[in-house]
């Protein structure tokens, strides 16, 4: 769970986390053959990146290092790209006991990892208690806050490094159990939290990190050249469905350079973010394939505040404006907000926000209804962000022609902004971001929204929404779980903690020199294994 | 001199790098709440946990054995000014190069041609170009020379020298552009002197007056002026760097700041101090050999 910086996730302009859609196949041919045609197999293309923080999977929270290391491992749940829905990848099965505390997790067998070692339960489990481990110090830490013996081994001299909750039945098969059921475990599984490791990773993690070792269809080629390229190649005895191309290129970029070497055909694909992508529209309108990534972007709303505790009031606010015209002026890679969370996710429900579309003579009758507003209403920015600054304000003028308010815009450095955000001392909405880990409807809401969330910064304190999102918790399968989450997600669109805003773009334009580009479903990241190389070099 | 300048840099950077508002940890970790003993882990390996003056001796030294510290992220700073240092380096000599001849040049010819049409033309056209903001100039020689017309590469390091010749001349146009301004004044002010004129009633070449007399005593300022460029070019071009994707220091030094990565600005910044004042040194001393008049104690 994390929010995102806008311009963080415009500079880098890349993925949020990744999950490798090879394998899938059956158990464990050793040359699994390609399903697709001959020919097309072969060749080298590039894509943009960013220099990543890290690549040890455990400590990686950014989308660079995730991009990279969805090439390098098959993890044990990928997702299918139509409905978002969990699957079996490297896993062969993931089952649920009936009391829903503990999950077993059988691994298909004869996978390797790059260096030939066996992908073994030992595999995970070992680097679930690595990462589990606090004094270890690594970020992903808390995606591990679930499982029996978390709290046990976090504490300031744990006695054990282990999780009690992790058991090995035998070579494929180990167990999980939680503290209390929760019917999203298997989504969480597609996180890079959740790799295997091979042994050599214990004994020089640094030595690791510069050429990391997985057990997906691309290993490294070569050691990680810092600030220049990482460079992938093809796993040769990779037992799940192989990729496409031989040789993947990662060239790092920091700036603008990406889309001018891609203009010089320097660079196969590349992403294309808010400043060029009216450029692209028009020089590259076949290729450019325009997506909503997993990002929500909303305004948050201090409902610790006694003037925004009248929904009413957030309602109007919210139905004054008019999005659709903001991004097609100004945030053109955004597109607007109609639900919770992302088309992509499952349990989405188009038009689900009914105060999400304009409505001038509607907001107009409900901020009278519910009395007015009076003074000054200040909408909150981060500083240095030229472009959001011409769009917040042309919604601080649609609150003051539509409404009648006297609004006006407020520019924070960005350190100050974060600290008065977290630390809840906000006068009025600010502009925000939320990634998520997992795609589940779950990862949007109970965050953000209750009580105890990890980022309620809102102050929204709703016991009837807990017992909602803690029943969908609960739910005996991810299917079961989501009308659930449904229901507590029309909670918060009727209360309305916060104005939706959009869904950033993740958007991609290629060279004809690539075919078959592809978006990882609800995942933002590039499916490099089915990237097709038009003519490969033998 | 140079070292309490250099203490006190760090002390400057340090103390605002460090008491800024906003907590670097949270950030890396999304703002997720973090086991305690993961924070002290992390805390500990950084000395986050004890008080400022602690922390700012920890790191001096450090500094002493050539340790700048490690990033948020667990990388060597020092490692990673290794690895950008020669980036930069390269880019800053060739702009220099540029800034050396084509600034020198502009200035003689500027100053002997006088009130002469090639004077006119190098006035404007040095004016002309120090208007131009960097950023305008890098884009535009980047769209017309690497994506129109496909001589020389858009970005990146990859193609060796011909990487750094765009780059170079965005950077050495505009320094030229404006050292050959305030060369050719300089120079023009000791063309009237009387010991031009002296040396010319005694019939010596033209050549020996203008190389010998005129340019040593243009020299000191001039001088100057080449030292401060070349401190400002190696505390890395930021700007240039960014759109050509250089891995040089200047990129750095943004990544750092965006992310709140304490050690890693405190590192470049003192970087470029040490740069800036070994720089104006060497400086300083050239002058003093140049112009005798000029002493140091």
């Amino acid at each position: 769970m994390k929010r995102v910086t806008i311009w963080v996730a415009a500079v880098a302009a890349l993925a949020m986390f990744a999950v490798s859609c090879g394998g899938g196949g059956g158990g464990g041919t050793p040359s699994g053959s390609s399903s697709a045609p001959p020919g097309v197999q072969g060749g080298t293309f590039s894509f943009v990146n960013a220099e990543p923080s890290t690549l040890i999977p455990g400590n990686d929270y950014e989308s660079a290092g995730g991009q990279v290391l969805e090439a390098l491992f098959t993890r044990l749940v990928t997702f299918d790209f139509e409905t978002g829905a969990p699957l079996p990848a490297q896993a062969e099965s993931i089952t649920q006991s009936d009391d829903g505390l503990t999950w077993t997790i059988v691994i298909k067998d004869g996978w390797t990892f790059h260096n030939g070692e066996p992908v073994t339960a030992q595999s995970y489990v070992d680097a679930w208690n690595y990462t589990a481990y606090g004094p270890n110090g690594y970020i992903l830490n808390f995606f591990f806050d679930r499982i029996e013996g978390y709290d046990a081994i976090n504490v300031d001299k744990p006695k054990t490094k282990e999780l009690s909750g992790l058991a090995i039945v035998d070579d494929t098969t180990f167990t999980v159990t939680l503290t209390a059921p929760f019917s999203q475990f298997e989504i969480t599984l597609g996180y890079d939290a959740f790799d295997p490791l091979p042994k050599v990773f214990y004994d020089d993690p640094d030595a690791y990190n510069e050429e990391p070792i997985g057990d997906g269809p691309y290993m490294m080629d070569g050691p990680w050249k810092h600030d220049e390229t990482i460079n992938l190649t093809r796993y040769p005895d990779y037992a799940g469905t192989p990729g496409f191309a031989d040789n993947i290129e990662l060239p790092i970029y920091t700036g603008n350079a990406a889309w001018a070497d891609f203009q010089a055909g320097n660079l196969d694909i590349t992403l294309v973010g808010s400043d060029h992508v009216e450029e692209a529209r028009i020089a590259y309108p076949d290729t450019l394939n325009e997506q909503a990534s997993s990002t929500y972007l909303y305004l948050g709303v201090p409902v610790y505040d006694e003037r925004f505790q009248n929904k009413e009031i957030i309602q109007a606010l919210s139905m004054a404006v008019d999005r659709q015209a903001v991004m097609d002026a100004i945030l053109v890679a955004e597109q607007p907000a109609d639900d919770l969370v992302p088309p992509a996710i499952v349990g989405y429900r188009s038009g689900a926000c009914q105060y999400c579309t304009l409505d001038v003579a509607g907001a107009q009758q409900k901020l009278a209804e519910a009395g007015g507003w009076t003074g000054e209403l200040t909408l909150n920015i981060y500083a240095d962000d030229v472009v959001l600054e011409q769009a917040m304000e042309a919604v601080v003028n649609q609150w003051k022609q539509n409404l009648g308010i006297d609004a006006k815009l407020k520019a924070t450095p960005y350190p100050s902004y974060d600290a008065a955000i977290q630390a809840r001392e906000m006068t009025g909405p600010w502009w925000s971001g939320w990634g998520m880990d997992y795609p589940s409807m779950q990862d949007y809401l109970t965050p953000l929204y209750g009580t105890n969330g990890g980022y309620n910064t809102s102050g929204y304190d709703n016991p009837a929404f807990d017992d909602l999102m803690k029943q969908g918790d609960q739910a005996a399968t991810v299917d079961a779980s989501v009308p659930i989450y449904q229901q507590a997600a029309d909670m918060i669109l009727e209360d309305l903690p916060l104005i939706p805003w959009g869904y950033i773009g993740f958007n991609t334009v290629h060279q004809p020199t690539v075919t078959n580009v592809l978006k990882n479903g609800p995942i933002d990241s590039l499916a490099l294994e089915l990237v097709q190389v038009v003519q490969p070099s033998s | 001199m140079v070292v309490p300048v250099l203490l006190g840099t760090i002390l400057l950077v340090f103390g605002m790098v460090f008491l800024a508002p906003g907590d670097p940890i949270a950030r890396l970790a999304g703002n997720k709440p973090l086991s305690p003993s993961t924070v002290a882990a992390i805390k500990a390996r950084y000395h986050l946990d004890q008080p400022f003056l602690i922390q700012f001796w920890e790191y001096i030294k450090a500094l002493s054995h050539g340790d700048f510290g490690a990033t948020f992220t667990g990388r060597d700073v020092s490692e990673i000014i290794k690895e950008r240092f020669p980036v930069t380096l390269k880019l800053a000599l060739g702009a220099f190069s540029i800034d050396v001849v084509l600034g020198l040049t502009l200035s003689i010819v500027a100053a002997v041609k006088r009130r002469t049409w090639i004077d006119s033309t190098i006035l404007a056209g040095t004016l002309v170009m120090i208007t131009i903001p960097t950023l305008v100039l890098g884009f535009v020689l980047q769209y017309v020379f690497g994506i129109k017309l496909g001589w020389l590469p858009v970005a990146g390091i990859q193609a060796g020298w011909q990487s750094y010749v765009l780059p170079a001349l965005t950077l050495g146009l505009i320094y030229a552009a404006s050292l050959g301004r305030l060369g050719r004044s300089d120079i023009l002010d000791n063309l009237s002197g009387e010991h031009i004129r002296a040396a010319t009633a005694r019939g010596l070449p033209r050549r020996r007056v203008l190389g010998h007399h005129v340019l040593k005593n243009s020299l000191v300022p001039i001088v100057t002026i080449f030292g401060l460029d070349l401190a400002y070019l190696m505390g890395g071009a930021v700007i240039v760097e960014s759109i050509f994707n250089l891995p040089g220091l200047g990129q750095s030094l943004i990544v750092g700041v965006r992310t709140s990565n304490g050690p890693l600005v405190v590192g470049l910044v003192m970087l470029s101090a040490i740069i800036f004042v070994f720089t104006t040194l060497i400086v300083d001393l050239l002058c003093a050999r140049i112009d005798p008049r000029i002493s140091y104690e």
